[in-house]
């Protein structure tokens, strides 16, 4: 009774929607469900990731013409409470048997709460916050990344600021709505501290667009180095405003400030920004040059950002997990399941650099440091030790 | 409410007020700024709060409905004066010959304020009109309703897009060979880029990094690059855009209090306001007068739009969600109905929210205004400059 | 190959899920329609008491995260917490009532949206909560492994919200139809010459006002161990809105009008969003949305059944054309 109830809800609805074609089995590609902020706040991030994604398929389709796959995007416009149901459709009803999202870690933590229940690997391009590999209580084990984690990237910055800035006194700027940015901070503020240092904190909201009172508070400290630990449309809207009540103070940052919108968005500045990330376009590494250039043949000369190559090199995980997991399945359709197993423990070479997927199932990777002045130089490669 | 509570609420203000006050005299607060610059940071930002109020405060006079979409004529004036700005080229015009700019911005203004005052009309008549009688709850609705939808709309049409984007500021602009050499500078040139998207976007690409001085070997690359289009970036000054912020809102205010007092149109609203029934027996064009107060709260919005975007530095279609709200409490504290009070409410909510953010915690600022708001309402419901509640039986 | 339009596939999954919404806010518009359409006040704070209900039931399960899902324990702690967040969202109710409810008309929407955004910063900024961020609320019946599993589970909660849906359906039937119900009615019609026959107005509206409260934190309660993961950002003034906006669809006073309305907009929502209609209807979506709240209230500015509730209309029809 209950089954045939379902069978004809069911029934109805498709009729209603004029779809519901039963996938062939000779033509049952792979499905890669993709959720990333293709609108709103962080755009640039997710159209990026995209683009990168996209060079990369492009390339796989020719490349192995016996791997089927589909990529099936979807926008969950910057906002957090959009990213569990459209994580959701993409599994239920785009039959998605790996999804690759999102950027902003808060965002990624809703996807991954429903893929550990669905049973479906996650593989995030960019979100840096420890949690989501740490809390496997919460997010499962079934969670990986192509980017280093915040432990990581706040550390080397605190040694950069103390090193190479030669500060003594750094203020952060934090928002607490965002796990990347609460969790940057801390990990910069004990590597700071632990090297003699003191940081004081102070937070925003990105709700709100008028940092004057903050940015004249935060001058009024007195710090040799500020850290914005945060996005980019927060972060560029500040460094403007910061012209006067900053002078002369370093202004740091994490991969959130990697966007082309950073600097039009901060205007005319003197500031010296820096800040880590996985990729430079400015950097001479003949791969990541050759990346370049096949993005900019692609985007009409744009250079392409970290997302972007941090897409590239996700599109290519993929891929390289499902080769693997296909020996594992003999050849036929991966599982979810086998994915998994396969993303575990997964050896390329990116663009990013080379990337080995450790127990944190996360790769360990070299951060750039990126000076942002005028438009974003290679500053610095550091290897992780 | 016990008369105790009441007597605690009622001295708080004034406790704070001291504080400030001692504070001020005090000086220093840290770092060289003193209490006196978060004054006129506060001022600046409460300016910006009373020209959305005003919007708020007369339609709510008027026709007592809280017009949730007023935010949304904010944000559709800033961008009518986004487009005027960035097509009149004002990216290409040299800050020391100051007249250019300043026409540009008149002209942005007065699109601004045009554009936001005619989408209110048309809302107004679209909308409101039709659902004025069918009760508050159901007009409620219907804002809140125009005001997802002229946001979302905004996010889809093409030519605006749901990214921010940042606000066109003056450059100085020369030709390659113009620049004296050696001369330090930032060297920007346009180019034309195509976004993920597919939509043809016009960027700077920097040709030239900062710290480096037009040598001749650069000018040549410049040169070889075609670079005709060569600049150096200026801005307005914060002083500059906060002053010219805070005397529009005195001039506005003036006009405004004029309007209303001193000519025909002012008097049918003040009479609509009292009374619509009886106004419109005596031969007031009710709606005419209803379209009117429209328009005018528009009119403000967009100024207030552009003022708002100006300083900041960007806009985006969720430009008008945050002043919106924050002047919709602006015009509840100062007494909604009250064009006085909703300039007082702006100021006092913009001084006290940068006061607070300055002084005790920039966590807990956006509680604040609702906090007020709140104790505002329990005290004084008619707001600070309210006239006294009286309920017609 | 890829596309941005991928075949969307109906499956029993997306129903069910649907059918959750349907009841969580058939449960929350129940709840506001004791406050606005019986009790005549005017509240745009509804989430706020959804917020508290779903966030002192999630602390509490958070608290028990060491619970074998499934077991004895684990059904007692999702039942405690259940009255645990009914309590303290009425506590709230009560808290927010006394005071505002002196206030009229617009002037007590204004107080209870202020309201809803305090309850929403006070918790951004309460670590103890997650803060801004998410608070994770353990799996205390049930902890689905694979979409089978979470095909149970679905069903599952589909079973829960309907009854409790059922529950707080009848008992607002029952209140409104009791002398109390009467009495709240009479201030909603008229609270002076409700005042003026000896009708203690303040009181009634105060119960009226804290049972509402009660019943959305029911409703969050529901909400967060079906979610399992809550953040401010779901509570935010758009939820009030949105609840309200069934309210008023289904029309003030309605019982069946307003579950009547909370299937048609949350259904709406979802086939918008799932881009069943094609693509270019599900990129415009919010746009619909929207056209679709102007339009419902343009038309039919008092709801899609008014007063009346389904039956009526029914036995209106049953006598023929005498009654109209």
């Amino acid at each position: 009774m209950r089954r045939s109830l379902r069978a004809a809800t069911v029934a109805v609805l498709a009729l209603l929607g004029g779809v519901a074609t039963p996938a062939r089995a000779a033509d049952d590609p792979l499905v890669v469900g993709v959720v990333l902020p293709m609108s709103g706040d962080n755009a640039t991030f997710g159209q990026e990731s995209w683009n990168g994604l996209q060079i990369a398929a492009k390339e796989l389709e020719g490349k192995d013409p016996s791997f089927a796959f589909k990529l099936v995007l979807s926008d969950e416009q910057s906002k957090r409470e959009q990213v569990a149901p459209q994580t959701k459709q993409l599994i239920e009803n785009n039959g998605a048997s790996i999804v690759v999202g999102s950027v902003a870690s808060s965002n990624t933590m809703q996807a991954a709460v429903v893929c550990k229940e669905a049973g479906i690997p996650l593989l995030t391009p960019a979100s840096t916050n420890d949690k989501l590999t740490a809390e496997t209580e919460k997010y499962g084990e079934d969670v990986f990344r192509v980017c280093f984690k915040d432990s990581f990237q706040g550390t080397m910055l605190g040694r950069f600021a103390w090193k190479t800035l030669h500060a003594k006194k750094a203020v952060a700027l934090v928002d607490k709505g965002q796990a990347y940015s609460v969790g940057l901070s801390e990990q910069f503020t004990r590597e700071f501290t632990a090297l003699g240092g003191k940081v004081e904190t102070e937070y925003y909201t990105s709700a709100d667009k008028d940092y004057t009172t903050l940015v004249q508070k935060v001058g009024g400290m007195k710090p040799e180095v500020i850290l914005i630990s945060g996005y980019y449309p927060q972060a560029g809207p500040m460094i403007k405003l910061s012209k006067d009540a900053w002078k002369g103070v370093p202004i740091i940052g994490g991969d959130g400030l990697d966007s082309p919108d950073l600097l039009p968005l901060a205007g005319e500045t003197d500031a010296q920004v820096y800040f880590t990330s996985h990729f430079v376009a400015s950097d001479e590494d003949p791969v990541v040059q050759g990346f370049v250039k096949k993005y900019q043949e692609a985007y009409a000369g744009a250079d392409p950002g970290a997302m972007a190559a941090l897409g590239y090199d996700a599109m290519y995980a993929v891929y390289e997990a499902a080769k693997k997991a296909r020996a594992a399945a003999g050849g036929g359709k991966p599982t979810p399941k086998q994915l998994s197993a396969a993303l575990r423990g997964l050896e390329f070479t990116g663009v990013t650099g080379k990337i080995v997927i450790g127990p944190d199932r996360t790769p360990r990777k070299a951060v750039v440091i990126v000076k942002a002045s005028g438009a974003f130089q290679f500053f610095e490669k550091i290897q992780p030790e | 409410m016990s008369p105790r509570l009441r007597l605690l609420l009622q001295a708080l203000p004034a406790l704070a007020l001291g504080y400030v006050v001692v504070r001020m005299l005090v000086g220093d607060v840290g770092g060289g700024t003193t209490l006196l610059d978060y004054l006129s940071i506060g001022v600046t930002q409460g300016a910006i709060y009373a020209f959305v109020a005003l919007g708020y405060t007369m339609v709510y006079g008027i026709i007592r409905l809280i017009n949730f979409a007023h935010g949304e004529f904010f944000m559709a004036g800033a961008f009518a004066g986004y487009f005027v700005l960035r097509d009149a080229g004002i990216e290409r015009w040299a800050l020391p010959q100051p007249w250019p700019v300043l026409l540009a911005y008149l002209a942005a203004l007065l699109a601004a304020a045009l554009v936001a005052g005619t989408l209110a009309l048309v809302a107004e008549a679209a909308c409101y009109r039709p659902i004025r009688k069918a009760g508050r709850v159901a007009a409620l609705l219907t804002a809140v309703g125009l005001s997802l939808l002229l946001q979302n709309l905004a996010r889809q049409w093409p030519a605006i897009g749901p990214t921010q984007r940042p606000w066109p500021a003056p450059r100085m602009w020369a030709a390659a060979d113009e620049v004296p050499s050696p001369a330090d500078a930032h060297y920007y040139e346009l180019k034309t880029f195509t976004s993920p998207t597919g939509e043809r976007v016009e960027r700077e690409k920097p040709v030239v990094f900062k710290g480096a001085t037009m040598t001749p070997a650069v000018r040549q690359r410049l040169a070889a690059e075609g670079g005709r289009n060569v600049f150096r970036k200026g801005e307005l000054s914060r002083t500059v855009v906060d002053r010219s912020i805070v005397l529009m809102l005195a001039a506005a205010a003036v006009g405004l209090w004029f309007l209303v007092q001193r000519t025909r149109t002012g008097k049918a609203m003040r009479a609509v306001s009292e009374d619509m029934a009886a106004a419109r027996l005596m031969g007031v064009n009710v709606d005419r007068v209803i379209a009117a107060t429209f328009f005018l709260g528009a009119f403000l919005a967009g100024l207030g739009g552009v003022a708002y975007c100006a300083k900041y530095g960007q806009v985006d279609p969720l430009t008008g969600f945050m002043p919106g709200l924050k002047a919709f409490i602006a015009a509840v504290l100062g007494g909604i109905g009250s064009i006085p009070g909703a300039v007082v409410g702006g100021l006092f909510l913009g001084v006290s929210e940068n006061l607070f953010a300055a002084e005790v915690s920039t966590e807990w600022k956006d509680v604040l205004a609702f906090v007020l708001l709140v104790v505002v309402l329990l005290l004084k419901p008619t707001g600070l400059m309210g006239r006294p509640y009286r309920e017609k039986v | 190959m890829w596309t941005l339009a991928a075949e969307f596939q109906f499956s029993w999954l997306w129903v069910a899920e649907v059918l959750v919404g349907v009841a969580l806010y058939a449960m929350l518009a129940a709840s506001l329609n004791l406050v606005t359409g019986f009790g005549g006040m005017f509240s745009l704070g509804h989430h706020g008491f959804f917020a508290v209900g779903a966030y002192a039931a999630g602390w509490m399960a958070s608290l028990a995260a060491s619970v074998e899902p499934g077991s004895a324990a684990g059904w007692a702690v999702f039942a405690a917490s259940a009255v645990f967040a009914v309590a303290a969202s009425a506590a709230a109710g009560l808290l927010v009532g006394l005071p505002c409810l002196r206030l009229r008309g617009d002037y007590l929407a204004i107080a209870t949206l202020a309201f809803g955004e305090i309850v929403r910063i006070v918790i951004q900024n309460t670590p103890a909560l997650g803060g801004s961020l998410e608070l994770n609320v353990p799996r205390l019946v049930m902890r689905p492994r694979g979409l089978a599993e979470v095909e149970s589970f679905r069903e599952l909660f589909l079973v829960v919200g309907v009854a409790a849906l059922a529950v707080v359906l009848v008992v607002i039937r029952n209140i409104v139809r009791s002398a109390h119900g009467r009495a709240v009615v009479s201030v909603r019609e008229d609270e002076i010459a409700s005042e003026l026959l000896g009708v203690p107005t303040t009181r009634y509206k105060v119960r009226a006002f804290v049972l509402g409260a009660a019943f959305a934190g029911l409703a969050g309660w529901y909400y967060a161990h079906y979610t399992g993961s809550i953040a401010p950002a779901n509570f935010d003034m758009l939820v009030g809105i949105k609840i309200l906006l069934i309210v008023v669809l289904g029309g003030l006073g309605s019982l069946t009008g307003t579950v009547l309305a909370a299937a048609v907009l949350v259904g709406l929502e979802r086939l918008l969003q799932s881009g069943v209609f094609g693509e270019d209807l599900k990129r415009w979506m919010q746009v619909e949305y929207a056209l679709i709240l102007i339009l419902v209230m343009l038309l039919r500015p008092h709801g899609l059944l008014g007063r009346f509730e389904l039956g009526d209309l029914f036995r209106r029809r049953a006598r023929g054309g005498r009654a109209a």
